[in-house]
Order: C-alpha cells, then structure tokens, then sequence
C-alpha cells in the first residue's frame, strides 16, 4: 500500500502522490481498526514526499528512485505510529519501529521500479480517459 | 497558479483527513456505516485475492519450512498422546466444576453460547495485532465479544461485519481485561502453643476436616443448599491421628492451644489487576496489584483467569496464561506481571467467539 503511494509520487509528481496516496490510506483504514483518514493523511503525506523530492533530482535514475521509495517508505513507517500517538493510542512507539522501517524500506525499495513503472502506466491511461 | 492548485489540493485532503478521524473518534454512526459498507463490497476481492495467493503462500512456506513443520508434527503428535489421558480427567473436572458454579446460580460459560470460526487473515499493519475470521453477524457475533481458542483467551472482537469479523489479539496495545491471579497459599507456620505454663514450640500440621451439615448428597464433594465449612484442624505432633474435630473448645482442654483459623485460609489465593496488552513481540503485562500480606509473594506460574463482572469483557474464568516473570516496584505500587499467554497467536486456526456482550460494549451503553 505505501509502495503504491510512493510509486505514484515518484511517477507523476506530488499532486498526484498526494492524492493517491490518500486514496490507498483510506482504503487501509477502511480494512483495519485504525481512525478513519489516519492512514489517508499519512500516506498522503509519504506520496507527496515522494513525489516533491523526485523533482529536485536532476535526471533521476533507477536507483535514485528505488533511494526515494526506500526512504519515502520508511519515514511513512515513522510517521504512522507518530499519528496513531497523537490521536492517543498507545503502547506502538517501541524500538520495534526501527525494524519495521528499515525492512518496509528494503523491500519498497528493492520493488521501486517496477511499481513506478505500474503506476506511471496506470496514472497516465487514467489522464487520457479524463479522470 | 499551479502551485495554488497544488495547495488548495493539499489542504483538502488534510482538512478531509482530519474531519474523518474526528468523526471516528467520536465514533460515528456514518463512519461505521461505511466501514461496514466497504467489508461488504471488498470482500469478495478479498475472498478471490485470497485463493490467487494461498498457493503461492503454501509454496513459500512448504519450500522453508517444510523441516520444522516435519518436526513439529512429531513434537505434537507425542504431545497429544500424553495430554489424552489428563484430557478426560480434566474434562470430568470441568463439568463438575460447571455443574457446582450452575447450583449455586453464579455464571459459567457452559451457560453461554458460542460461535466458532476460522481465522483467514492476519493483520496487514505492523501497528495492531489483529486476526480476521469468517464469522460475523450473521453468526450473532458483535463486538466486544470474547474470543478463544483450545488453549484460553486470545483476544476481543473489534469489527462485526455480516461474515467477517476482526479479532484483536490480547497482545495489542489497546487491549486490556480485568483478570484474576490464583496463588498458592500462604505456607504453614509454625505457632507457639502454651501447655501448663510452659512454653514449647509444636510443627504444626494442617488437614483439612469438611463438615457436610446434610447428609443428601448428589455430586461427589459437594451438597446443594448447604453451607460447607472447611476448617483446618490444628493437631499436635503427639496427639492421635483421629484427634481432629470442628467447633468449639474440646472439653477437658486448656485454650492455649487451639488457634482460630477463618475458613477457606489454605484455599487458592485470588488477586485481581487489570491485563495490558504491550504490542508485537513483547508478552502482556498486569497491573494494579495491590501488595497485600495474605496474598503472599506471587509465583511464576501461577495461573491467570478473567475475572468477570458486569463491566468486564468477558466472563469469569477463561484461561489467559501463566505468570512467566515478576517485576518489583517499591511502594504500594505492587509488582507487574509479565504474562506468558496460554494460546499459542502466532498460529491460530479455528477459534471460538463467546456470545457474551459485555454491558459497556452494548448499543447505548454510556
């Protein structure tokens, strides 16, 4: 989910990522117990990370975009237990968090590029159609 | 312009995100209604997403794995044969036990009906231990409800949805019970006992004399209707084996020997707290016990049981696990207890929901 928020930032900019990245976290927290629109705003802050960093790169490579979902992926990792604090649950800032980010982040990274190129595909059938 | 565009974009769906949660968290109707309305039309997707990947999964884990679950089922397989014959007397036990709580009119969970499901998906985030299971309301299945398997107490049902229901797991941080600790009693003393005016110091032994005051009798043990008073009966070393009664002073007797014991003192001890759960990889805790003399030191495995009541999420007495460590804290703070959960979460199958509401989970309930 946080792949395809990223990928879709990476692909076609942070608008974009924003709003596809709210669109993934609101269906995660329409499947799971978490407030309705926390994971909305959290991914839609990670897609719009992607997307903005992703334009200061002068002519990005592959690699330069797997670096940014690997990253973009782990901060979105750091940023959910934050919100889920702030709206006052409690008991998930542990040290547990920095596995799960560095693990989120391998493996975003390492399906960077061909994620990137699934929604770069699907993002640009959808501007044709008008959506 | 395109920049304002890109603000105003950002700033809708940060005002939108931040609306929803607010509703969420005052728990509002509309909001479950879409929860529920988005399970009903994903399950389906969720259902084929399942068959597509279930093989790939069973390869994954068969190519891996294949040497310990090898193992393991030989583990088991020696484990069920010896638990076979402690089943049945246990089994016999729990029945009598169930038919004492039934006659004395205080609840059991013979008494309460029940839902069995099977778990088909685990948690996707890494922020809440949940389980989902194919049972919902359809079944009678509502939220709040206790769940359970072979083992004891695994956690509550958190989302109800007409065939599909989310489990959170006791392990969560946002889970707690109220829970009861059975500690062994306190060990026998020795006490001075004063004959003629002279001092000696007697070991003194403790059995246990139970005075049925009727003589009608349908369960072995136990007499409907009729107070039992257990009462240990102090000896002396030198008196004879049959020199015990119940009751006042022997005749005859000096009272400098007879000690007043209340009844039910060498029964179980029972201490209340309130069960945490601590997140992924970490055991649950209780808190809240109070340090008192009679309870004595607490014992690594002791059992802990829910504790029941009218506010409590689940009834009296389903098993949750074992005091697997004790950590001391000065004051009248009284210790924390590290709990080692009697069902194994990390490999649930099928599981039982108790039909048991409590009252703070019902509709309307303040």
């Amino acid at each position: 989910m946080l792949l395809l928020a990223t990928s879709s930032g990476l692909a076609r900019g942070s608008e974009v990522g924003a709003i596809a990245g709210f669109a993934v976290g609101m269906m995660y927290d329409l499947v799971l117990s978490t407030p309705l629109g926390l994971g909305a705003v959290v991914f839609a802050l990670v897609g719009y990370i992607a997307g903005s960093t992703n334009a200061f790169v002068h002519e990005p490579t592959w690699w330069t975009r797997m670096l940014l979902a690997g990253v973009a992926s782990g901060l979105g990792m750091l940023f959910m237990p934050v919100a889920l604090t702030i709206v006052g649950r409690e008991g998930v800032m542990s040290g547990h968090i920095f596995v799960v980010v560095v693990v989120v982040g391998v493996t975003n990274a390492a399906a960077a590029v061909p994620a990137e190129r699934l929604c770069r595909w699907v993002l640009s059938e959808s501007s044709k159609a008008g959506i | 312009m395109g920049g304002l565009t890109r603000r105003r974009v950002i700033a809708i769906l940060a005002l939108t995100s931040i609306l929803l949660i607010t509703m969420d968290l005052h728990h509002s109707s509309s909001v479950s209604g879409i929860r529920r309305l988005f399970g009903a039309v994903f399950s389906p997707v969720e259902g084929a997403t399942r068959v597509l990947t279930t093989p790939i999964n069973n390869i994954w884990h068969g190519v891996t794995d294949y040497g310990d679950v090898s193992q393991e089922n030989k583990r088991l397989k020696d484990l069920i044969a010896r638990q076979e014959g402690a089943t049945i007397a246990n089994i016999a036990g729990v029945r009598e036990a169930q038919e004492l709580l039934a006659l004395n009119g205080l609840p059991t969970l013979a008494g309460i009906d029940s839902c069995t499901g099977q778990v088909v998906g685990q948690s996707p985030s890494n922020f809440s231990q949940t389980v989902e299971i194919n049972r919902g309301r359809r079944c009678g299945i509502r939220v709040g409800m206790p769940v359970l398997n072979a083992a004891g107490l695994i956690g509550k049902v958190t989302e109800s949805l007409d065939d599909r229901a989310v489990v959170m797991l006791i392990t969560d941080p946002a889970y707690s019970l109220s829970v009861k600790i059975v500690n062994k009693p306190p060990p026998v003393v020795t006490v001075p006992v004063t004959v003629s005016g002279t001092t000696d110091t007697t070991t003194t032994t403790t059995t246990t004399t139970t005075t049925t005051i009727a003589p009608k009798n349908t369960i072995s043990g136990f007499t409907p209707g009729v107070t039992v008073a257990t009462v240990p009966n102090t000896s002396q070393i030198d008196s004879s084996p049959d020199d015990t009664f119940v009751g006042d002073i022997r005749p005859g007797q000096g009272n400098a020997s007879q000690i007043t014991v209340p009844p039910g003192a060498n029964l179980p001890l029972r201490e209340t707290g309130a069960l945490e759960g601590r997140g992924l990889s970490r055991t649950p805790i209780v808190r809240f016990i109070e340090n008192q003399p009679r309870f004595g030191a607490v014992y690594i495995g002791s059992p802990i049981v829910s504790s029941g009541g009218a506010t409590s999420l689940a009834p009296p007495d389903i098993v949750v696990g074992t005091v697997s460590r004790i950590i001391s804290r000065s004051g009248t703070l009284g210790p924390l207890l590290e709990v080692r959960v009697a069902a194994n979460l990390e490999s649930l199958n099928f599981v039982r929901v108790l039909l048991y509401q409590p009252t703070t989970e019902r509709p309307g309930a303040p």
